[in-house]
């Protein structure tokens, strides 16, 4: 019946299922060109890293071509591929943490995520929306990682509590207090910007 | 731009929130899609490699200067489990080896003076002093002398005697004082004075008097006699 159709046209479950079943390759392609975009702006936010981001929406894809039988008809596909993509930018945040922890002189990271103070800019550059961007994008890795997975989730992707529940394996209740906790955590680190 | 629909609890963040959504969606690269098939059909599956740390003198000291610290600190702080014996507080092993031979003997002679009850004392004590007496090549016979004489009956705990409670009941406390095998019971010391000169002459010279009243008598006895 899918056959019969133009793969365009139908559904991520669809397409999955027409994958599993048929291991239609042009199947795979087409979610991965619907799904690589929103992984990758997902994952750039929570690891802040492209070169990295990219490896771990590859890996995503990888995962999802070599455990495509793994994936349930009862789920959406949209919350199985964001939980692939979170747990893989966990394993690098994970990974990275211990990198500092045994490199002494290693700060290259810990620099990364200084949040520049908007007193010691000029007023023209601190109205300049891509410091303003910059700025954010660095208080959210100052944003514990458990509140800021939720917070991009819902504020950036702008997906429903119960897809991040499901996406978190959390209660619909534990998400809003997550995210309530990242955003407050967030605005504190950008009293400067929010305070006049 | 799109109606602001947040809620109550959003409000706050309302401004925050709208940066948020704002910010520039970042793509994938142009060659992304090339590059995963590349890897699919090449079955190139590897994940993320871990970064290995390079050996680094400071790297390999920091963890074990913290690793030598935490045990130096374990073995000051943390209290041994293995008890030992204070030697001032317990029995020297040459005396717990001869109340051991004590028992043993007075073992042995309760079980000889049980088979031989019907025999006389004199035997019993031949019998039970031919235990402690032994015989030389040169038919000498010798009884054992003790090389520490120190017997647990004729023993005190000092401390349980200063506190009056002498748990053994040794009544020869002089002899434990004393020490030894043969020695007589020892009530006590004499406690030596100087003699003052006047108190000889006093007592010389009530002596004297004594003396003097003595013969008076004498004479006096002989002197009836005669009459």
């Amino acid at each position: 019946m899918a056959l019969n159709r133009n793969l365009t046209e139908l559904t991520d479950e669809e397409l999955i299922k027409e994958f599993q079943v048929s291991n239609t390759l042009d199947a795979y392609e087409i979610l991965v060109k619907r799904y690589k975009d929103p992984l990758m702006n997902f994952v750039f936010r929570f690891v802040g890293d492209r070169d990295a981001c990219t490896d771990i929406v590859q890996d995503t894809m990888i995962k999802f071509y070599l455990n495509k039988d793994s994936y349930r008809e009862f789920a959406k596909f949209s919350t199985w591929i964001y939980t692939i993509a979170g747990n893989l930018a966990k394993n690098e945040l994970k990974r990275r943490k211990r990198r500092n922890l045994f490199s002494i002189d290693n700060s290259d990271d810990e620099r990364s995520i200084q949040i520049e103070d908007k007193s010691f800019l000029a007023p023209d550059r601190s109205a300049d929306s891509e410091i303003k961007n910059e700025m954010i994008q660095r208080a959210l890795l100052r944003v514990k990682p458990v509140y800021r997975e939720v917070v991009i989730l819902r504020d950036i992707q702008s997906l429903s509590y119960e897809e991040i529940a499901d996406i978190t394996k959390l209660s619909i209740g534990t998400v809003k207090s997550r995210i309530n906790r990242g955003r407050t955590q967030l605005q504190k680190l950008l009293k400067h910007i929010y305070n006049e | 731009m799109g109606k602001n629909i947040y809620n109550d609890e959003e409000k706050q963040f309302s401004n925050l929130l709208n940066d948020l959504k704002e910010l520039p969606r970042v793509n994938a690269p142009d060659n992304f899609e090339f590059q995963l098939m590349t890897r699919i059909q090449n079955k190139n599956f590897e994940t993320l490699p871990e970064p290995r740390v390079q050996f680094n003198l400071i790297k390999f000291f920091a963890p074990s200067a913290v690793v030598v610290t935490v045990i130096i600190l374990l073995f000051v702080f943390l209290p041994g489990n293995d008890q030992y014996d204070n030697p001032l507080m317990t029995d020297p092993p040459q005396i717990l080896a001869q109340s051991d031979n004590e028992n043993v003997i007075t073992d042995q002679n309760i079980n000889n003076d049980r088979t031989n009850k019907q025999s006389s004392n004199v035997a019993r004590q031949s019998s039970s002093s031919s235990l402690n007496v032994t015989v030389n090549p040169n038919d000498a016979v010798v009884k054992p002398g003790s090389k520490y004489p120190i017997y647990s009956n004729r023993s005190v705990a000092l401390d349980d005697y200063i506190s009056g409670e002498n748990k053994r009941r040794n009544n020869l406390q002089a002899n434990v004082v004393k020490g030894g095998e043969d020695v007589q019971e020892f009530d006590g010391f004499f406690i030596r004075e100087e003699a003052d000169k006047k108190t000889i002459e006093r007592y010389r010279a009530l002596l004297d008097s004594v003396k003097k009243a003595q013969a008076k008598q004498d004479s006096l006895k002989r002197a009836k006699r005669v009459e």
